[in-house]
């Protein structure tokens, strides 16, 4: 059968499954939104000519591809001057997300956005980006049982936070 | 995690992270989807051009010397219909090259066929009538596979 070379139907139905979750993965890579769109579609740009008809599960290859698009763009001076000037206009975790339904979730997310930067990450690639704590040592370069504290340290002044709210 | 946290999982695992905006869906497909220009890996092709070439040579190498021995061109082009015929032209067109619809390998990637088309001409002319004679062999071969996903 000849291979139609877009395959727009599983593209888009892939991008709609996976797209957002991942474009909150290179959020927590990139310092404005700018940049993790362009790591977002180097990746899976990269996933889908290149990498998707490898076996097994691709999730821990596209956010490996991911890091290294974030960690590339930051070796780039000229653009880190950019991003410099634009973190302070639009970097932020809250906007990857929907709307919030209610209070409890308007706090959650800026909560999240609050928690330190390592605690931060290992929330969002255990949460969205489907890893494991061994990936995410992998990831990090931090050992597995450091991602797990990272999480549960992360839960915890989470709770201290929102208990109130959350009960 | 555990119950302390439990309430927290939850509520994280409730919050949605936000549809992609059209103009990046838009730029993800297009980058994602959008064909890309072809190179072509000199192997696939170089091998039956420089057959051709060398084809080529000695189809033309021979006819305006007419002190070469003629059966070495005869041999090589096209062998003579009847003897006392002397090959007195010989002319190849260039080569079509058209890439095919890309079929699926047994490992699971894709690649073009390759289908090359030109024909030869030879024309002979009897020494004692002046006759001519014209051969025409056509050609139309798959003659490789071009990787359809290339960097």
């Amino acid at each position: 059968m000849p291979f139609q070379p877009s395959e727009p139907a599983d593209w888009t139905t892939w991008l709609a499954e996976n797209g957002p979750r991942l474009r909150l993965v290179a959020r927590a890579f990139a310092r404005s939104d700018a940049d993790a769109d362009d790591i977002l579609q180097e990746a899976l740009v990269r996933y889908w000519r290149h990498q998707r008809h490898l076996p097994g599960e691709p999730n821990a290859l596209i956010v490996t591809s991911l890091r290294r698009a974030a960690l590339d763009l930051g070796r780039q001076s000229d653009r880190r001057v950019r991003r410099e000037q634009r973190v302070a206009a639009d970097a932020d975790l809250v906007g990857g997300f929907e709307p919030p339904m209610d209070d409890r979730q308007a706090f959650l997310t800026q909560a999240l956005q609050d928690l330190p930067e390592d605690q931060r990450q290992v929330v969002v690639l255990h949460q969205w980006g489907g890893l494991t704590f061994d990936e995410i040592g992998a990831q990090l370069e931090i050992s597995p049982n450091t991602a797990a504290s990272r999480w549960r340290y992360a839960l915890q002044s989470l709770k201290k936070i929102l208990g109130p709210i959350l009960s | 995690m555990n119950d302390d946290t439990h309430d927290i999982e939850a509520a994280l695992r409730a919050l949605k992270p936000k549809r992609l905006p059209a103009d990046l869906t838009n730029r993800l497909t297009i980058a994602a989807t959008a064909p890309r220009s072809r190179v072509i890996p000199f192997f696939t092709w170089g091998a039956p051009l420089a057959a051709a070439a060398s084809l080529a040579f000695l189809l033309f190498a021979s006819p305006a010397d007419e002190s070469l021995a003629p059966q070495a061109v005869v041999s090589a082009a096209a062998a003579a219909p009847e003897s006392g015929l002397r090959l007195v032209r010989a002319e190849q067109s260039p080569a079509e090259v058209t890439l095919l619809e890309p079929v699926k390998l047994a490992e699971g990637s894709f690649a073009r066929p390759m289908r090359v088309r030109w024909h030869n001409a030879a024309t002979y002319r009897d020494t004692a009538s002046g006759a001519e004679l014209v051969r025409f062999a056509p050609h139309d071969e798959v003659v490789g596979l071009v990787p359809f996903e290339t960097d």
